[in-house]
């Protein structure tokens, strides 16, 4: 504060009013001394000076507005609106409908009411009706006494069992910028999980060693498209393990679809009792969590026989030798069931058994392998043992036959049809390997030419191989061939044939039976078929069919 | 400021340029290769109907007032086909009167104002003479009256070079009543000398012989060594001209004329454009096929040209036919005689191999079968299908008075400039979906069984390379060179891979665009045929694992190509269309609907003959099998379906010229052949 000795009475008898009203005048002093030094030498000086005035004034009063508006909220409370929340009990990794209804309970109608849902990041809005816009929020129009409004959405929650999800909302009615707002929220707890990892069969003890077979299924109409199965606890047995590994990326797993994993049981030295732990997840999100208590057994006297193979098409069996009676777990990829599992147990007598299983007909599978778990019933104690893998083969279809028109009606043989004698006839013999579910190497495919007939050179295949024809037979040697999807893989060739005086009359074979083996590389099993013998009747082609009479 | 203007004015220049030059919106053969065909199209004006399918001839004859009747229609024919050749009528030997009686400004009345009554040939008593309706003969000899120093030999090539070769419409002349022998057709009552007495017959056809050679001399030395002069009603004058015309083949035997037509066509001047015109005798029966085939058989078997029309009086005739369609290129050897069929005068069983097939001519009295060096492909007609059942042969039973057109076999050699799948069974169609071959094998023993393969000339020189494309590595097979093999994707990658050819670039060579198929991610990458790494891009999302297809061409017409890449399984059926430097040209579009997410095969390559490439896909796994042709816009033009079962594995397309007519085929793979 800068005390000025006035220049001359300003009329104000009392000394304290003075010194009050110095920094008032101080102030005026300066800016009269400003405004002559401003504005004086200035043509129009008073426009000027009105000018700056009210360009001040209009900053001023935007530094107001901000001010008023930053301090000031937006909203006041929404009140006479209230939002129910309706949903069923929450289960995990499935879509569940949730309702929101809106309504007015004041009596009044309220314009332009706004919904905005505040959902955790590990709950999936799978679909809204009405739709959402893409922060989750929807305008629901006029709330009125006559008109409840309505937000439905299925939600899909990746958490696991007792987990809290809070539904988070934000009602607001009037404009985006300002109006009346209610935020709520409402928790409600996961009281199970659509996808499961549960042991196949109820199971109490296990033997060292012993495998306890885990479904994981996905009770869903949704697939789940990143799912993982951990082992999180192994309290006695450090070293257990998941055969695919510690954990077991199953990956996507289609609606109502299941797997199964396989949990090795070797207890620490010494230990009785073990306690397992694992958790289920998806996209990185647990979704169950199991725990299992076992005690460590004693073998369950049960020896399965290897080696174990399977073959669609061909029949299964598997012998065992067990101490007493037991039973067998056996999970078999086109094992007839009865069921959507492809899982059943089947009862041992004590001594040795045979067990036929049953395939279901026409049923192909991408896998390789089957799996059979011995387990016995002590005390009521269920008590699984080890586990034996069986290897399952490829089928190997083989046919051959013999063409001169192509399915598609072109003709891929030249010559008289029916054969003449003195005249040359060329036929193209094709053999089909396949349809296979598994890669095969050293396929060899080769039968005898019969009756003058030659291979002419000509032959096609679109799978890399060698073909040759001497001492009167022909054949195919291939390295490799993929497994052919739904399709056989075709091996072709052209031969020709001039009949004889001695033929004249009758239906000449052209090429005996046919053979191909060949080894399935995942397995090294030895595949092997035959096909039969091709005539000049040719029998599998609808257009020449028939006409194989020699002339 | 001048290349502003300069960069302006040609962009002005251009566009006014596009807008005056009619566009040829067809396209026609444009090729010389046989079957050479030859139209005899005598009328007034050329039919708005016949506008388009006459420029699908090699050799028209039109009469010489077309050029002021319809100049236009003259040139569009030229424009649809540059290779054809336009030959002016006249009448050599005689006058119509109807030229007389033209407008004044048209070639016929100026060529009635060159003839006074001394160019024509009288009787004793003074009287012009008349075999064809409406016209005179005229006096060809030495003998008559010349006026002005000149004779009728002198003043029909001065006419005809000033007022006819003048215009730049014609590429020579056609003369008509070229005779020989005038005694024949005229009697012997001719006076030539006009002294009031008949000559002797022999003199009066030796004097016409002599003029008549010497205004071919005349025409020869008025119009120049590079036009075409020929003539009708006589072989006499083979060597003074490009081609004789034998009018009305085979109808008075067939044996002699096929000898003087194979004699005229041994003294011809190049190029040799000696013809057989067969008719049906001014009835009109099109469908006369085997006389069809007769004449035309025997017009391949002297590598003559060809006309068939309905007579003398109906010259003026599109009729087009399923084997005029047959591509047989030149010939590679001469017409062979294999045995007699009926008659003993050296009618039969005739052969002549051509590149691309077989002609076989039975011109005895008697059906015959003759063997053939070989497998051989019957055309597949749609006119005479019993007898063009696109059946394989190795040999063949033919008619009397008969032939037959045969193809040589089809086989991979002939998919060039494209890729395939080494060993599949493939088909051919024409863009419209009509089969045009029978389904064969396309199996090269130069490359290994189920790669994918591709023939083409990278280094632009003349020698073809063979492109393998197998387990994640490109092999480069040129003869002479050492094998070039590279990895487009690093060693790592051992999947497949799809590729194509085209210079993507100004040089001389072609550049190999190589694919991931059915892989992530979809990446497109360019390569020198050195294996050198030119450009590289993504085509579709990175964690697409469907991969890319390719396919290059140009789209636009404009001279640089672009490249196309298809979707791979997993998909949408997609197509997207880039710059050779990988930058995206124009839009992407869906090839078929957005559900089928079986990928889709694509080619590149110009099916309908307009001058620009068109984009072929085949549909993809476990989809109808379908074919569809797309502009480079997207616009669907052309579309055909291979049958209702789904194709497991889809539908492989690729493009190449399989007729060898010029036109790209489709050749669509894919297909279970048992």
């Amino acid at each position: 504060m800068i005390l000025f000795a006035p220049k001359r009475k300003t009329g104000l008898p009392i000394q304290a009013a003075q010194v009050v009203l110095a920094p008032s005048r101080a102030v005026t002093s300066y800016l009269r001394k400003w405004f002559d030094h401003r504005y004086r030498r200035r043509g129009a000086s008073g426009w000027l000076f009105a000018f700056d005035l009210a360009l001040l004034a209009v900053a001023g009063l935007l530094v107001a507005a901000n001010l008023f508006f930053v301090l000031r909220p937006f909203f006041s409370p929404l009140r006479g609106v209230e939002l129910v929340l309706r949903a069923p009990p929450l289960t995990a990794a499935r879509p569940v409908p949730i309702e929101a209804v809106i309504r007015a309970t004041d009596g009044r109608t309220h314009p332009n009411v706004g919904l905005t849902w505040h959902l955790p990041s590990w709950v999936e809005i799978v679909s809204a009706e009405p739709p959402l816009t893409e922060n989750n929020s929807v305008l629901l129009g006029e709330v009125s006494p006559a008109q409840d409004r309505r937000s439905r959405l299925r939600v899909l929650i990746r958490a696991p069992s007792d987990t809290d999800v809070p539904f988070a909302f934000k009602l607001q009615e009037g404009s985006p910028l300002s109006g009346n707002v209610f935020t709520g929220s409402e928790s409600r707890p996961v009281v199970a999980s659509a996808l499961t990892a549960t042991p196949a069969f109820s199971v109490d003890q296990v033997e060292p060693g012993g495998t306890i077979p885990i479904i994981v299924k996905n009770g869903s109409s949704l697939a789940a498209p990143a799912v993982i199965l951990r082992l999180t606890g192994a309290d006695g047995a450090a070293r257990s393990r998941f055969d695919d590994g510690s954990d077991v990326h199953i990956g996507a797993l289609g609606a109502e679809e299941e797997r199964i994993a396989y949990l090795s049981v070797v207890p620490d030295p010494g230990v009785s009792r073990v306690e397992l732990r694992w958790e289920l997840q998806d996209e990185s999100r647990t979704v169950q969590v199991f725990r299992i208590p076992l005690r460590i057994s004693d073998s369950v006297g049960v020896h399965v026989v290897e080696p174990l193979r399977s073959t669609p098409g061909g029949a299964t069996a598997i012998s065992t030798v067990s101490d007493a009676p037991a039973g067998l777990w056996v999970a078999h990829p086109l094992q007839e069931t009865g069921s959507a599992s492809h899982a059943r147990t089947y009862d041992l007598a004590a001594g040795t058994s045979r067990i036929s299983i049953p395939i279901r007909p026409g049923a192909r599978t991408t896998d390789s392998t089957w799996s059979v778990i011995p387990f016995i019933v002590r005390s009521g104690m269920t008590v699984v043992g080890k586990r034996t893998v069986g290897v399952l083969s490829t089928p190997f279809p083989f046919a051959a036959a013999g063409r001169y028109y192509a399915e598609t009606g072109d003709q891929v043989g030249v010559g008289p049809l029916p054969p003449r004698v003195g005249e040359t006839t060329s036929y193209w013999i094709v053999w089909s390997v396949g349809p296979t579910d598994a890669d095969l190497r050293d396929l060899t495919i080769e039968a005898p030419l019969l009756n003058g007939v030659r291979a002419t050179g000509k032959f096609a295949s679109d799978v890399p191989g060698n073909f040759s024809s001497d001492d009167g037979r022909a054949r195919w040697s291939v390295p490799s061939v993929s497994r052919s999807g739904d399709t056989p893989t075709t091996f072709a060739f052209e031969i020709e044939y001039a009949p004889t005086a001695a033929h004249r009359g009758k239906v000449v074979q052209l090429v005996g039976k046919s053979s191909a083996t060949g080894i399935e590389a995942r397995s090294g099993a030895t595949l092997e078929a035959e096909a039969p013998s091709q005539d000049t009747n040719l029998q599998n082609d609808e257009r020449a069919n028939g006409r194989g009479t020699v002339e | 400021m001048m290349r502003h203007w300069l960069t302006n004015g040609t962009a002005v220049l251009m566009v006014l340029t596009a807008f005056v030059m009619p566009t040829a919106t067809f396209a026609a053969r444009g090729t010389q290769d046989a079957p050479k065909l030859l139209n005899l199209y005598l009328g007034w004006n050329i039919f708005d109907t016949d506008r388009t399918a006459l420029a699908n001839w090699d050799v028209v004859v039109l009469d010489m007032d077309l050029q002021w009747q319809a100049p236009e229609r003259m040139r569009e024919l030229r424009l649809a086909n540059p290779g054809i050749k336009l030959l002016a009528y006249v009448s050599a030997g005689e006058l119509a009167d109807a030229r007389a009686l033209g407008d004044p400004t048209s070639p016929s009345f100026h060529l009635s104002q060159i003839a006074p009554e001394e160019f024509f040939m009288h009787q004793p008593d003074g009287r012009r003479m008349q075999w064809w309706p409406g016209a005179h003969l005229m006096n060809a000899t030495d003998l008559g009256p010349a006026m002005s120093g000149q004779r009728w030999a002198d003043a029909l090539p001065e006419f005809v070079a000033r007022e006819l070769m003048s215009t730049g419409l014609w590429d020579g002349v056609f003369l008509d009543a070229a005779y020989s022998d005038i005694t024949h057709f005229f009697g012997t009552n001719i006076d030539p000398d006009g002294n009031g007495t008949a000559n002797p017959a022999a003199s009066v056809n030796a004097a016409w012989r002599s003029g008549m050679s010497r205004l071919l001399r005349n025409m020869r030395a008025a119009l120049g060594p590079n036009r075409i002069i020929m003539n009708n009603s006589s072989a006499s004058y083979a060597s003074q001209v490009n081609g004789v015309l034998f009018e009305n083949f085979p109808r008075y035997g067939w044996i002699a004329p096929f000898r003087e037509l194979q004699d005229s066509l041994a003294k011809n001047a190049s190029p040799k454009v000696s013809a057989i015109n067969t008719n049906t005798n001014n009835v009109e029966t099109p469908s006369d096929y085997r006389l069809m085939r007769y004449g035309l058989g025997s017009a391949l078997l002297a590598d003559a040209y060809y006309s068939f029309d309905a007579g003398d009086r109906g010259h003026q005739r599109t009729w087009w036919y399923d084997e005029y369609d047959a591509s047989l290129g030149r010939p590679t050897g001469p017409a062979r005689f294999v045995r007699a069929s009926g008659r003993s005068d050296g009618s039969g069983l005739w052969m002549r191999n051509y590149q691309r097939g077989i002609v076989v001519v039975n011109s005895g009295s008697a059906a015959g079968t003759i063997a053939l060096p070989g497998t051989y492909e019957k055309l597949r007609g749609v006119q005479d299908p019993r007898s063009n059942d696109g059946g394989l042969v190795r040999s063949l039973a033919v008619p009397a008075e008969d032939a037959r057109i045969l193809l040589g076999e089809a086989n991979a050699v002939v998919i060039r400039q494209s890729a395939f799948r080494n060993g599949e069974f493939v088909r051919v169609y024409d863009a419209e979906g009509r089969q045009v071959r029978n389904g064969f094998f396309a199996q090269r023993d130069d490359g290994p069984a189920g790669a994918t393969v591709l023939a083409a000339d990278l280094a632009g020189r003349g020698v073809e390379s063979l492109v393998i494309a197998q387990k994640g590595a490109v092999t480069v097979k040129t003869p002479g060179e050492r094998t070039v093999t590279f990895w487009p994707f690093g060693r790592s990658y051992a999947g497949s891979l799809t590729i194509a050819v085209g210079n993507a670039n100004r040089d001389a060579a072609s550049e190999i665009i190589v694919g991931r198929d059915k892989a992530r991610p979809s990446d497109v990458r360019m390569f020198s045929r050195a294996g050198t790494e030119l450009a590289r891009w993504t085509a579709y999302h990175p964690q697409f694992s469907g991969g890319a297809r390719v396919g290059i061409g140009d789209l636009d017409g404009d001279g640089l190509r672009e490249i196309v890449t298809g979707a791979g399984p997993g998909g949408g059926p997609h197509i997207r269309v880039w710059k050779t430097d990988g930058l995206t040209w124009g839009g992407s579009f869906f090839a078929f609907h957005e559900s089928e997410r079986g990928g889709v095969s694509v080619a590149v390559g110009d099916v309908d003959g307009d001058g620009r490439d068109e984009i072929v896909v085949g549909s993809g796994e476990g989809a109808r099998p379908r074919v569809r042709v797309f502009d480079f816009r997207g616009t669907l033009r052309k579309e055909f379906s291979l049958g209702d079962t789904p194709a497991l594995n889809g539908v492989t397309v690729t493009v190449a010229d399989v007729a060898g007519d010029g036109r790209k085929e489709i050749v669509v793979g894919g297909i279970s052949a048992f």
